[in-house]
């Protein structure tokens, strides 16, 4: 929007929101990060790191629906304020199991030693889900609708590769069925990288939401 | 539910002296639905709400042009008399405004000028009814015989509503009715509102965005004299198409 309301008080509530989102979208990078960082060389530090952050993330989560209960209940938004106090709230919803997929793939990593064909697949993929992520962010501080609807487009790119790899996988499952136990791990690392994807494509679509009321749905 | 078009609005402008009030406002009104008009404190929206029953004629500076029509006759004319326009289209204002006698009398006052009863009997009848229509009758049925001045803002804008209802009208304006209301108060006009909405086209006057949102199927925005935006509440409210609607509705304009 580009002027601000006659009552200044609610557009700091406003930015403070915003600043929020921010604040648990990087959150979520750091995470990610860190998470490629474990999955190229496993570390128990970087590990015990990237569970933690979940912590951090399910507190902003919190904080940021009691910031929209107070501007719903104080400021009684509609119109463009609705769509972004609304989709502020989803797209932390969103965020909240970026960090939960996120974490468990740092749990399942402790069981799994990626043979250097699988493991590059598992990193570019991880590779894509950070830059969607900055991507994201970007989009979400400027209301970018063509770089967030290039980030949903982007997923597709992940959900091949998921794809890819599950075949890939499930035929392994078959010649080292003695292996199944490994082999699930990496089925739910890259399930949740999939899951990821569409978790953050999720809150680019809320970008679209809140500058046009449109949601698109790929 | 009916999509007749009760009123049609064409190319209104109206003018205090030289000063242009209304540009070229054009509006259609839905019958039994409730419209609201909104905008800031001299924006037209009362200005525009009069000329619907013809009440800017009692302000000698007023002149006006255009077309208003209700059931497609034409109201602006010379020779239409204005006391039979406003039974037709009644009006409750800001301040609840009784007459100066008991509660029973505000009522049956209009009844019995009309010549709309024929005995004693049918006008308690309908007085009662009146007053139960507004929910009105259980809270005062021992003091029908007291002064209406002894009934609280909220009871006595009621009874002003149960006044207007009783001569059967097709229109009821409505003049920011909750502006003197407190919250329980203005939510009892609101409930009423809705419930009268199934019998008569209701137009409100509001600076109350909420109650907007709230009690109106339809949504008018105007700003400066000019009507900007008119549609859907709920379009109005989540999706405004116009810059100005949503920098207004959003606080961001006054």
């Amino acid at each position: 929007m580009g002027i601000g309301h006659i009552v200044k008080s609610y557009d700091n509530d406003l930015d403070n929101l915003k600043k929020l989102i921010v604040d648990m979208m990087e959150t979520n990078l750091k995470q990610l990060n860190l998470l490629y960082t474990l999955l190229s060389a496993f570390s128990s530090h970087t590990q015990e790191e990237v569970i933690n952050l979940d912590t951090a993330i399910n507190g902003l989560d919190a904080k940021i629906i009691e910031e929209a209960i107070k501007i719903f209940s104080l400021r009684n938004p509609v119109a463009y304020d609705l769509r972004f106090v609304f989709a502020s709230s989803h797209v932390s919803k969103n965020l909240e199991r970026v960090g939960d997929y996120t974490k468990a793939s740092a749990r399942y990593a402790a069981n799994v030693s990626f043979p250097d064909n699988i493991k590059s697949k598992y990193l570019e993929i991880l590779h894509i889900l950070i830059e969607m992520l900055h991507s994201t962010i970007n989009a979400f501080v400027n209301m970018d609708v063509d770089l967030a609807k290039k980030v949903i487009k982007t997923d597709d790119k992940v959900d091949f590769l998921y794809n890819e790899l599950s075949i890939l996988l499930l035929q392994k499952i078959q010649v080292v069925p003695e292996k199944i136990d490994e082999i699930r791990a990496y089925i739910l690392i890259v399930r949740n990288f999939e899951r990821i994807g569409d978790h953050i494509a999720t809150c680019c679509q809320y970008v679209n939401f809140i500058e046009n009321n449109i949601m698109i749905y790929n | 539910m009916s999509e007749n078009k009760k009123i049609m609005v064409q190319k209104v402008n109206a003018f205090y002296g030289a000063k242009q009030a209304l540009f070229d406002v054009n509006l259609h009104v839905l019958e039994k639905e409730v419209t609201a008009f909104i905008g800031p404190s001299g924006c037209g929206k009362s200005t525009f709400l009069r000329c619907l029953n013809r009440m800017n004629d009692l302000i000698e500076t007023f002149s006006m042009n255009g077309s208003i029509t209700i059931d497609g006759v034409e109201i602006t004319a010379k020779d239409l008399d204005p006391v039979e326009l406003r039974m037709k289209v009644g009006m409750v204002f800001q301040k609840p405004n009784p007459f100066p006698k008991s509660i029973f009398e505000n009522v049956a006052y209009g009844l019995r000028i009309h010549g709309l009863t024929s005995n004693k009997k049918e006008l308690e009848e309908i007085v009662k009814d009146c007053l139960e229509r507004v929910g009105l009758l259980g809270e005062i049925k021992d003091r029908l015989h007291d002064s209406a001045f002894g009934l609280s803002g909220g009871q006595q804008q009621r009874l002003c509503i149960a006044r207007t209802i009783a001569i059967e009208p097709n229109i009821i304006l409505m003049d920011e009715p909750c502006s003197a209301l407190d919250p329980i108060a203005t939510a009892k006009i609101e409930n009423l509102i809705g419930e009268l909405s199934s019998k008569y086209t209701i137009i409100i006057v509001t600076h109350s965005m909420q109650q907007a949102a709230r009690v109106s199927k339809n949504t008018a925005f105007f700003h400066l004299g000019k009507l900007v935006e008119f549609g859907k509440t709920k379009d109005i409210f989540s999706n405004p198409k116009d810059k100005k609607t949503e920098d207004y509705i959003t606080g961001r304009i006054g």
